[in-house]
């Protein structure tokens, strides 16, 4: 019974890792869609704001894959071009709403007393505000420019993530090894971002795609209302909008576009919840 | 016939990694009127089979086989609905968590009443006196008021008794308790074992006993099996198996634990090395082999059962016959306490919360440490012990009070403190699965820890973590790891590594070794005892096991609702006269023989707040001692006796006149015992 024989034999070596379907197919089509974002207008067989391509209000056919709208122009080549405009004003506005709302939270989170208090009652404030209205508000006083879109939509998200940050460093903050970086003379800046930050950064990145996915809708549907992208740009929202009083005689101006945001948003919620039980913590490392 | 007989039961779990083989070829049989304990340490299967004795698959369950045979009845071929008329009617269980088992928006009289209605369709009026009678039969006197209390308006000790209550309302042929008293504190514990044992001689109520603490199994049961990684190794009364125990494994164990009057200075204890083997292999070897310090050639083939005395049989090639486990006689260390102090904290004071709801979480207590001492911090959950702890550390920032150390007071805060401080005093964490960040691997954990508190050449700094590792006896491919892929142990070990990284003075530790089974237990002790031979430094050491203390520590300090109401060397512990809660603490400690009667000194009531706020002595209330009115008016003062001394209104000599002077000890730590 000696102490060398305490110790194990190696048992760290990781089991090879089956990758499950339910985080591949979704991550497929995210894939898609960044290829798409990428190389959507070289692919295009029109440009996309050209008037009449073709006959306006033409069905789905062999030149015009998803027909032509009222104007014309064709709704494939649109509905292409249209997928980088809105993945990278999501892409921007969700990294800036989360990554300050996180930062935010966290803080509040671990710091406690009249800091949370404080930062609390203001996120309190922002939340009673229902997100669309508040970016509308936004939007409204700003002025509609893409610009302005993505602060909007920023702001919006903000307080959610900044609860959410909050909840997920609340039960870590009194564990032992906080209590023993404290011993050793750390200070708050350190253990949140060192310590406590690669334990919840799965718990962020799920909220992440999650605002990702709500972003998308929240661009769309401003797009669709007259207040996010401005014509002629090509954008989904604007594209159902426009096309919505010809919906009976041509659904196909509306469905494509509708289509390609109800694909990409199912997909990411779908990501972020295969995500979320899959839990990777290793990558917390390097921070 | 007998009540309940299993033969070769096998229960297995599912896993990604194929089955998990956690009980494997379990067979006894158990009398009406017998008490078996079942003892194990964590990973033995011993909760799986508790619950597969009583035909109840588990979730995960893939395989259960075997016969269980209840009063004649096929446990495993029952169909649910016939399985539900057995349980709870004549097969009840208790669990380790009562606030998890009973339902938290329910008064807990209607969940007596609920259960007695289901079986017995009696009406509501029959039910409430049922209830009534329940709640006495537990000793629960005030049954209207107690029935009437939501679960969480109770304490851990009552919640644990409504379980009970439950179990025996049916009055069933047999009663499984999963580890019933682990998460209650030592006097709560010694009031459930006494209402257990008064109820065996009271219902004829066969009982199944799980633990892993051997104390309490020779306490209560008649018969015992000592589990491992599934299987039974040894089985048979429990004199035989405390006193002489066959099985390497089950000697191993018992020659782990602190005996009575054994300390550090006289013995030391052993350990079990190695791990539990991997569950999803089978197994053609002698289960314990991996870990036998006596295995042979013949331990690949797993032995057979063989019988040594009546009733008494073995799983082991190599069986000892007829020999009693005998503590090492090899000084455990050689560092002895001299006169200097390390640490001297004076009346300390913290209060948590505002006005109407503060806490006081620790009131006035002072503690000297003396440099090269262990001083042991004792007393029941609730004392602020902890808290005292953590006030020293600056982890609590202390209302009042002056802390000096090394010569020099310093500030109660941790960020005031200078690193000069930090780098000297180190804290030992209570839960290994928590002290070390779970993102961060060993290495970077100790990386980071040296780096702020000594700085040194970045060339250097992995020699030193490879020296941290070794010294406490783990090899440098740990480094490597990540805390996910450690034992208890492990991460205890690197936890204390990460403590004198920097060569303390004085390490904290609180509750080090409560998380921890009782064969790592012993090794863990050792470890600090090494360390502090190498380094120096002083301990102060919380812990609730009044035994392990005795061992480690030279001083003691017992601390009561925040007040340090006992202090002294330890050795005076053994001689009376002592506080009377001191007393009832101490006579609360089970000791690992069935011979062993504690004397009974119970406790009454439960630690409360407002107890502080009297103007007299803050035990009187639970006091089985009571001088009379001064105890409830004025502070008792401190009286001295050789080496030690305590505070109350009751002078050295009339205490001891009270406390008899049988072997002139105290309780049953020093063996005031009484043979039968």
């Amino acid at each position: 019974m000696n102490a060398a024989s305490a110790i194990s034999p190696a048992t760290g070596h990781a089991v090879p890792r089956k990758w499950p379907l339910r985080l591949v197919l979704p991550a497929a089509v995210v894939f898609v869609y960044l290829l798409l974002a990428a190389f959507g207008q070289m692919l295009a067989p029109f440009s996309a704001t050209d008037f009449n391509t073709g006959l306006p209000l033409k069905g789905p056919g062999q030149l015009h894959l998803f027909g032509t709208d009222g104007f014309g122009r064709d709704v494939f080549s649109r509905v292409l071009v249209g997928t980088r405009t809105i993945l990278l004003l999501s892409i921007a506005a969700t990294s800036i709403g989360v990554g300050a709302g996180c930062v935010i939270g966290l803080i509040s989170g671990y710091r406690g007393g009249i800091v949370d208090e404080v930062l609390m009652r203001l996120v309190d404030v922002a939340l009673a505000l229902p997100g669309l209205l508040l970016a509308l508000l936004i939007l409204t006083s700003l002025g509609p420019s893409s610009f302005n879109l993505v602060v909007a939509i920023a702001i919006v998200f903000v307080p959610k993530s900044a609860r959410i940050a909050r909840s997920t460093i609340l039960p870590l903050r009194n564990l032992g090894y906080v209590e023993a970086a404290r011993m050793r003379g750390a200070r708050w800046p350190t253990i949140v971002f060192r310590e406590l930050l690669p334990n919840v950064l799965s718990e962020l990145v799920v909220e992440f795609c999650l605002r990702y996915a709500y972003a998308l809708l929240l661009i769309s549907s401003l797009g669709f209302l007259g207040f996010g992208v401005q014509p002629p740009t090509p954008d989904w929202g604007l594209m159902i909008s426009e096309s919505r009083n010809y919906v009976s005689i041509a659904p196909w101006a509306v469905l494509f576009p509708a289509l390609a945001i109800g694909i990409i948003v199912v997909a990411v919620n779908a990501l972020a919840d295969a995500l979320a039980s899959t839990g990777e913590r290793r990558a917390g490392q390097y921070l | 016939m007998a009540l309940l007989a299993v033969a070769n039961l096998d229960v297995d779990y599912a896993s990604p990694r194929g089955p998990v083989r956690a009980v494997r070829d379990v067979s006894f049989t158990l009398e009406r009127d017998e008490v078996l304990g079942i003892v194990g340490e964590s990973g033995s299967g011993k909760s799986t089979l508790a619950h597969a004795i009583m035909g109840y698959r588990l979730p995960g369950t893939s395989l259960l086989t075997g016969r269980v045979a209840f009063d004649g009845v096929s446990l495993l071929e029952c169909r649910p609905v016939e399985l539900r008329r057995i349980w709870g009617r004549r097969i009840a269980i208790v669990h380790q968590n009562p606030l998890s088992s009973l339902t938290p928006t329910m008064r807990v009289g209607e969940q007596i009443a609920e259960t007695i209605r289901q079986h017995r369709g009696t009406g509501s009026a029959d039910a409430r006196t049922a209830v009534a009678a329940c709640l006495h039969s537990v000793n629960l006197p005030d049954a209207d008021d107690i029935a009437r209390r939501y679960p969480h308006q109770l304490s851990g000790g009552q919640q644990q008794r409504i379980m009970i209550a439950i179990a025996l309302s049916l009055e069933p042929d047999l009663m499984i308790l999963d580890e019933p008293t682990t998460n209650l504190d030592a006097t709560t514990e010694a009031v459930i074992l006494d209402l257990l044992e008064e109820i065996k001689g009271r219902v004829h109520t066969a009982m199944v006993y799980i633990s892993h603490n051997l104390g309490v199994i020779a306490r209560i049961a008649t018969r015992v099996a000592v589990m491992y990684a599934g299987e039974f190794v040894e089985s048979g009364p429990v004199a035989d198996i405390f006193h002489a125990p066959s099985h390497p494994y089950t000697r191993a164990l018992l020659s782990s634990l602190p005996r009575p009057g054994v300390t550090k200075r006289r013995a030391s204890l052993q350990w079990i090395g190695g791990e539990l083997p991997p569950r999803h292999l089978r197994v053609t070897e002698c289960i314990f082999r991996s870990r036998c310090p006596k295995q042979t050639e013949e331990c690949s083939i797993a032995p057979d059962w063989s019988t040594i005395a009546p009733d008494h049989s073995v799983r082991c090639w190599h069986a000892l016959v007829g020999e009693p486990v005998t503590p090492i006689d090899r000084p455990a260390t050689l560092v002895v306490p001299t006169d200097e102090t390390v640490l001297n904290a004076d009346g300390m004071k913290k209060t948590f919360g505002r006005h109407g709801a503060a806490v006081h979480a620790v009131n006035h207590a002072s503690l000297r440490v003396p440099r090269g001492a262990i001083v042991g911090l004792v007393g029941e959950s609730g004392s602020g012990k902890s808290t005292l702890l953590r006030c020293i550390a600056g982890l609590e920032e202390a209302d009042q009070g002056t802390t000096t150390y090394l010569g020099v007071e310093i500030p109660a805060s941790l960020l005031a403190r200078d690193k000069s401080i930090l780098k000297t005093m180190q804290m030992v964490f209570q839960d290994p699965e928590s002290t070390l960040n779970p993102a961060l691997t060993v290495g970077t954990t100790l990386h980071r820890h040296l780096m702020s508190l000594r700085p040194v050449a970045a060339g250097e700094a992995q020699r030193h973590v490879e020296k941290a590792l070794e010294q406490v006896r783990l090899p440098p491919s740990y480094q490597h790891r990540l805390p996910r892929e450690l034992s208890g142990g492990e991460k205890q070990r690197i936890a204390i590594a990460r403590a004198f990284l920097s060569a303390p003075e004085l390490v904290l530790c609180d509750e080090p070794l409560s998380s921890l089974d009782v064969s790592v237990q012993s090794a863990i002790c050792q470890l600090l005892l090494d360390l502090q031979r190498d380094g120096q430094a002083s301990y102060v050491f919380v812990s609730h096991d009044l035994a392990i203390v005795r061992y480690m520590a030279d001083r003691i300090v017992v601390m009561y609702l925040g007040e340090v109401i006992e202090e002294g060397s330890a050795e005076s512990f053994d001689r009376r006269p002592a506080h009377p809660y001191t007393e009832a603490l101490f006579s609360a400690t089970h000791q690992p023989d069935p011979m062993v009667t504690s004397q009974r000194v119970r406790l009454v009531g439960q630690i409360s707040e407002a107890d502080k706020l009297k103007p007299g002595c803050i035990f009187s209330g639970r006091c089985h001692r009571r001088k009379g009115a001064e105890c409830d008016e004025a502070r008792p003062p401190w009286q001295e006796v050789p080496e030690r001394r305590y505070r109350c209104h009751w002078s050295p000599a009339e205490l001891r006149e009270l406390q008899g002077d049988r072997g002139n000890r105290i309780g049953v730590l020093a063996g005031m015992t009484t043979d039968t």
